[in-house]
């Protein structure tokens, strides 16, 4: 069934053609948000939210923007939220020291002398990802772990693509710099 | 390194060189072992970053978010209460205001001076009200 046939079906009240829409862009969602704030477990609430947000809004979902797309929209401004959230937490809490939790890595930094064979890179690149300042952190999300164009990524995020282009360029150097002791370690995947 | 043509570098990656620009940094590609390091550099963080494995949410996750679905749409009496007391509120506070309004307006129409405590109805005593003539005229007799 395409996308527009599962929305009509739900719209019908057929909430099992809800689901198969959640499954089918499950992973996508999770790429964008985890990307975003990394395997936290608030990942998870604000994926659900994502989808119920979008529920909420299929009458106003017109499909100029393809489901993914508008989806993909929703994931990344609810993450901005959450960052906005955190930091306004952190800023409050009494007890709170320098570190927040934007700050804080999700796991041990891995030493770049150890790691020769280090092939876990997902924890790398969400905690270098999480050193970048999050509205250069979403466009490094789109455009390098989604592989969405620079077209599409301006869409989702509602900017001029020329914007996109130089935070794309800055975000890169940034994480360039930050993942620079990881990358003799790394060898691109054979192609097989 | 030369900034244009580190920007025409990355420029390349992401969006579309014109034909002068793609000759001009492959010139200076060629000319520049700086050039060449950041490129493969790039490359390869580009690489570590695209090929990880996708993350994903704990299985069972479009099961939670229908079940949420299914407790958020359905509206249960504190919600009704919540909506009420919110709709009322609302009521309330509009016409507060339009009261507080009014009332400031009518004390600086019955007051002779405009300030912040005529705003409010206050009377402000003047020198004499403070000081009763008779008073003093007495006090000063008795002296």
């Amino acid at each position: 069934m395409t996308d527009t046939e599962l929305i009509e079906a739900t719209q019908n009240g057929h909430p099992q053609a809800f689901q198969m829409l959640v499954e089918r862009y499950e992973s996508r969602v999770a790429s964008t948000i985890i990307g975003m704030l990394g395997d936290s477990p608030e990942a998870d609430d604000i994926g659900q939210e994502t989808f119920i947000r979008f529920y909420r809004n299929l009458g106003n979902f017109k499909g100029q923007a393809g489901v993914g797309t508008y989806i993909t929209r929703i994931a990344i401004n609810l993450s901005l939220n959450e960052i906005k959230r955190r930091k306004r937490r952190s800023m409050f809490s009494i007890f709170s020291t320098s570190d927040s939790d934007e700050d804080r890595p999700a796991f041990d930094i891995p030493d770049p002398n150890a790691t020769a064979d280090y092939d876990d890179t997902a924890e790398l690149v969400h905690w270098a990802l999480k050193q970048i300042e999050p509205k250069f952190r979403s466009v490094l999300v789109l455009r390098l772990l989604e592989g969405y164009s620079t077209k599409e990524t301006a869409d989702i995020l509602d900017l001029p693509e020329g914007t996109i282009l130089s935070r794309l360029a800055r975000s890169q150097q940034k994480l360039k710099n930050i993942l620079k002791p990881y990358l003799g370690a790394y060898h691109e995947p054979a192609i097989s | 390194m030369n900034q244009p043509y580190h920007d025409l570098l990355y420029r390349s990656l992401d969006g579309t060189l014109t034909d002068t620009e793609q000759a001009q940094l492959d010139l200076a590609l060629q000319e520049s072992a700086v050039l060449r390091a950041e490129r493969d550099e790039l490359i390869q963080m580009r690489g570590l970053v695209a090929h990880q494995s996708p993350p994903a949410f704990q299985a069972g996750f479009s099961h939670r978010v229908m079940q949420r679905m299914a407790a958020d749409l359905q509206p249960n009496e504190t919600d009704l209460f919540a909506d009420v007391l919110s709709f009322m509120f609302r009521r309330i506070a509009l016409a507060a205001s339009i009261a507080a309004i009014l009332l400031v307006a009518y004390n600086l129409a019955s007051s002779d001076t405009i300030s912040l405590a005529a705003s409010f109805g206050i009377i402000e005593p003047t020198l004499e009200d403070l000081h009763d003539v008779s008073m003093m005229l007495a006090s000063e007799g008795a002296l």
